[in-house]
């Protein structure tokens, strides 16, 4: 098991090397650079700017500076706003990250709820009910999604509740400071995960169900939802687990569009506007805490499918 | 299989709605004209022309925020760096001016009128100014304002070690330029405190506009001791002079601005209170707007015409920039005069602002814009457009000529940004070129792509926006100077080089005024740029506000503005 984790552990080092160093290089190959704006600065001029952020040395030396301090933590001033990097983050994923929780909680429970109906009401009503959420929300992007629900749910509802009561309002339509802020953002995230989840939920539930042993409960006389919730849940969520870390990391770093239609200061942006406006700081610091970040989590999903699954041993089979 | 069809029906009808939403203006926008917003990047001193500013009157349906004397305004963006030494974006800007004061400042009609100085003495050279401070200054700490920290600000615009980009600014005081490039020591610069409230200006070349130019945000006072690297990065470590103080700062959210108490013109600031929203995606800017969370925004693409439809007043300003065709001098096609006149000629400006623009924009015949003024007048005013709009045959016989000159049908490429608005333009030119038989490709790059090939003249047309940095013709005129740093088109005239040289250094205003002329005759009568459009831009103003101010170089100014309880 020590094993199995200190290589994972050594190969998400490797990755994120690869990272640093792909996004150090990558960067510097895009047309433009940082100083370059709609008015030209002296020869003089930018060549003082490159000495302020030290673009002026050997690129060599550049990488290997940038290396130590991202080693050490420093990921450096940010060119297009004079702030530290790591203020930065700190400042801005909190709310990413309440947003990504809160999203991933309402696409987890909801999307196993409603597989598991789909699955055991599978060929009704419910079934099919449960299948167009699903296709509707794998089908239409997020920011259709976000400018629906804030478009009717805010704007038109609302409208609607000012004709009955002046000033009386239900959903903001931005923000992020108030619990009923939060709602339609998490939802419009969430919906596309919860399609996964539920269709995945549903194909898994659905050949449990049919399994041996499940027969041998029911027959034992235990009731549908004992069978259901203690048997025959416990293994039909494996696959769903399995896909949680990557839909957590998406959740968590991919809300640029989301956070975008609803105000929401999150860390999205500046991974976004960032490669834009060619702040080097600013797109190695994103990148390299996201990479880290997405890392972590798939580290931390295989630990987890031991927890859940007892046949998985993940150090290899015992001798 | 019914199950099946029906779920597909039900599918379909929800995307097909999606998609129409979408196509409405659901989605994410983007702002509506032909680059990014940071193409223009600056904007400073005194006037407006007719129809160009306007304070807005609040006769909006929508009532807006609910509290008497507070405004919530939706800004767009985060400001980038609000220390005024080293910012250089609009946004910025406008915030510095209300939260801090030069030595001058602007009028409703853009004109100098005294700031932190309550009066100066100008030398009969116009080489030195003297400026006195009113009494009693104070920052909003209580610390009074005094001479040096205007000084500090200046000296650290020129400081090579601050790297500042609008280091130039600091060009007009004698000896900033030699000392920004290392070649003459601080005391040399001609900036000089005589006492706490006095300072002395000596000027490197008469400016006529150098008064404007003070009220600029590059020239804001900045205090000594409260300067740091991390300086105006957060609410906490900024300092106020100005009309407003900066209450809170909620990076890429909001801002919350208040009333300075300490403020000499106290009494007569009306809004206690202004919230700057930070929206970027249009959409959600206007169902704020619609939803009474904001008072105003400004608005693109479709959104003027969908609220005038609904009856709501919608306002317009020109914000100072003008639009034209670089042609790329270095290149042999556009190098032929036919071929830049044949692009010019073809191009139906009125039809392109009525159908693709949609808003109450200029059609340009000059390279300078009807909105700056030469002294008391406006410089185009004067002057007679040397071509005609949509001159098809005019366009159709240069083309011939070209060709024939050529020797062979050029290959053209034209230059704009990858947002959707830059190439629906695009798109319209190509097809007024086609009309005279010109097949234009469409180039359309990533912002700082365009800017880089813009740079390395590597570009045959370039679809080329320019905001005003001060308020005279030269800051349009001296760019194509040969050395200009943003002479994209690579001119290359001893004659206009000699008028420009001239023009900086000239007194006399009528022999300036002809040189000025000169070189705009000099730059549109051999099309080395093609005029398309000064842009105005739209916006809409809540029930409650009034005397909200606009204009080309006071992007917005609440210093005159009232605003009443939402009814």
């Amino acid at each position: 098991m020590l094993k199995y984790v200190l290589k994972r552990i050594l190969y998400a080092l490797l990755t994120l090397w690869l990272l640093c160093t792909l996004t150090f290089f990558m960067m510097r190959a895009l047309p433009g650079g940082p100083f370059l704006g709609a008015k030209a600065v002296t020869p003089v001029t930018k060549a003082a700017l490159e000495a302020k952020y030290g673009l002026d040395k050997p690129v060599i030396v550049q990488y290997g500076k940038y290396l130590y301090n991202t080693i050490t933590g420093d990921l450096g001033i940010s060119i297009t706003s004079n702030r530290p990097v790591t203020t930065i983050i700190k400042q801005s994923f909190p709310y990413s990250f309440d947003l990504g929780m809160r999203a991933l909680v309402f696409a987890v429970v909801f999307g196993i709820a409603l597989g598991t109906i789909a699955a055991i009401k599978k060929g009704t009503g419910w079934d099919t009910a449960t299948m167009l959420i699903a296709i509707i929300g794998v089908s239409i992007p997020s920011f259709i999604v976000g400018a629906l629900l804030q478009y009717f749910l805010s704007l038109q509802l609302n409208t609607f509740l000012g004709t009955i009561q002046k000033g009386m309002k239900f959903f903001p339509i931005q923000g992020w400071s108030t619990e009923m802020h939060k709602i339609l953002p998490s939802l419009a995230l969430g919906l596309g995960s919860l399609a996964t989840i539920s269709r995945l939920m549903r194909t898994s539930m659905i050949d449990v169900l049919s399994s041996d042993y499940i027969k041998t409960a029911k027959a034992k006389g235990l009731s549908t939802p004992v069978v259901t919730i203690k048997h025959a849940l416990r293994n039909a969520i494996l696959p769903v687990v399995t896909v949680l870390g990557p839909i957590a990391a998406s959740l968590l770093t991919g809300a640029f569009v989301v956070e975008q239609i609803f105000n929401i200061p999150g860390m999205g942006k500046f991974f976004v506007n960032s490669i834009t406006v060619q702040d080097y700081t600013m797109i190695s610091g994103t990148t390299i805490f996201y990479g880290a970040f997405l890392v972590f989590a798939n580290l931390l999903v295989d630990l987890c499918y031991g927890l859940v699954d007892p046949r998985i041993r993940l150090g290899g089979v015992k001798e | 299989m019914k199950k099946t069809k029906l779920l597909s029906l039900v599918t379909a009808v929800i995307l097909c709605g999606s998609m129409i939403m979408t196509s409405c203006g659901g989605g994410t926008s983007s702002s509506s004209d032909g680059s990014s917003s940071s193409d223009t990047e600056s904007s400073s001193s005194s006037s407006e022309a007719e129809g160009s500013s306007s304070e807005a009157t609040g006769e909006s349906a929508y009532p807006g925020t609910p509290n008497a004397n507070e405004v919530t305004f939706n800004i767009g963006a985060e400001p980038p760096k609000m220390n005024s030494i080293l910012t250089t974006d609009t946004t910025s800007f406008n915030i510095l001016r209300h939260i801090s004061e030069g030595l001058t400042s602007l009028d409703k009609e853009d004109n100098v009128i005294e700031g932190a100085a309550e009066k100066w003495e100008i030398s009969d050279d116009k080489l030195t100014y003297t400026f006195h401070l009113r009494d009693g200054l104070t920052w909003n700490d209580g610390v009074p304002v005094t001479a040096n920290d205007y000084k500090f600000a200046w000296m650290g615009l020129l400081n090579p070690e601050n790297a500042a980009e609008y280091n130039y600014m600091g060009y007009y005081f004698e000896n900033g330029e030699a000392y920004n490039n290392g070649k003459a020591k601080a005391e040399d610069v001609g900036i000089k405190v005589i006492d706490d409230k006095t300072i002395e200006v000596k000027l490197s070349a008469p400016a006529p506009y150098f008064l404007s130019l003070l009220a600029f945000g590059s020239f804001m006072p900045v205090r000594e001791d409260s300067y740091s690297p991390e300086y105006a990065t957060e609410a906490s470590n900024i300092k106020c002079n100005g009309p407003y103080i900066m209450e809170s700062w909620n990076h890429e959210s909001d801002m919350v601005l208040v009333k300075n108490p300490n403020y000499w013109d106290a009494a007569n600031i009306s809004i206690e209170k202004i919230t700057l929203m930070m929206i970027k995606d249009s959409n959600t800017a206007l169902n704020s707007f619609k939803s009474n969370e904001i008072d105003i925004i400004t608005l693109t693409g479709e959104q003027p015409a969908q609220l005038a439809a609904e009856g709501e007043k919608v306002d317009a300003y020109s914000d100072g920039s003008n639009w034209a065709f670089a042609y790329n001098l270095t290149r042999d096609a556009t190098k032929n005069i036919n071929v830049r006149k044949a692009l010019t000629l073809a191009i139906d400006r009125e039809r392109f602002i009525k159908d693709v623009l949609k808003n109450p924009s200029i059609p340009a015949y000059n390279w300078t814009p009807t909105t700056l003024k030469n002294g008391d007048n406006y410089f185009t005013a004067d002057i007679k457009p040397t071509f005609k709009d949509n001159d098809i045959e005019g366009a159709k016989e240069a083309w011939a000529k070209a060709i024939e000159e050529l020797g062979s049908t050029p290959k053209l490429s034209v230059l704009c940004d990858d947002s959707d608005n830059a190439k629906l333009q695009a798109a319209y030119y190509q097809e007024c070129w086609k009309q005279v038989g010109i097949e234009v490709e469409i180039a359309a790059v990533p912002y700082k792509e365009r800017l880089a090939r813009q740079q390395a003249q590597d570009y045959d047309i370039a679809v080329y926006g320019w905001g005003p940095d001060f308020n005279d013709p030269l800051t349009y005129l001296d760019m194509w100077h040969s050395k200009g740093g943003n002479n994209i088109i690579k001119l290359n005239s001893a004659e206009y080089d000699k008028n420009v040289e001239a023009a900086r250094i000239e007194p006399d205003f009528e022999k300036r005024t002809k040189m000025l002329q000169a070189l705009e005759a000099e730059l549109v009568e051999n099309y080395y740029l093609g005029p398309i459009y000064n842009r105005m831009r739209d916006y809409i103003v809540s029930e409650k506000v009034d005397g909200f101010l606009r204009t080309a170089f006071q992007d917005w100014n609440f210093r005159w503005a009232t605003a009443t309880a939402a009814e």
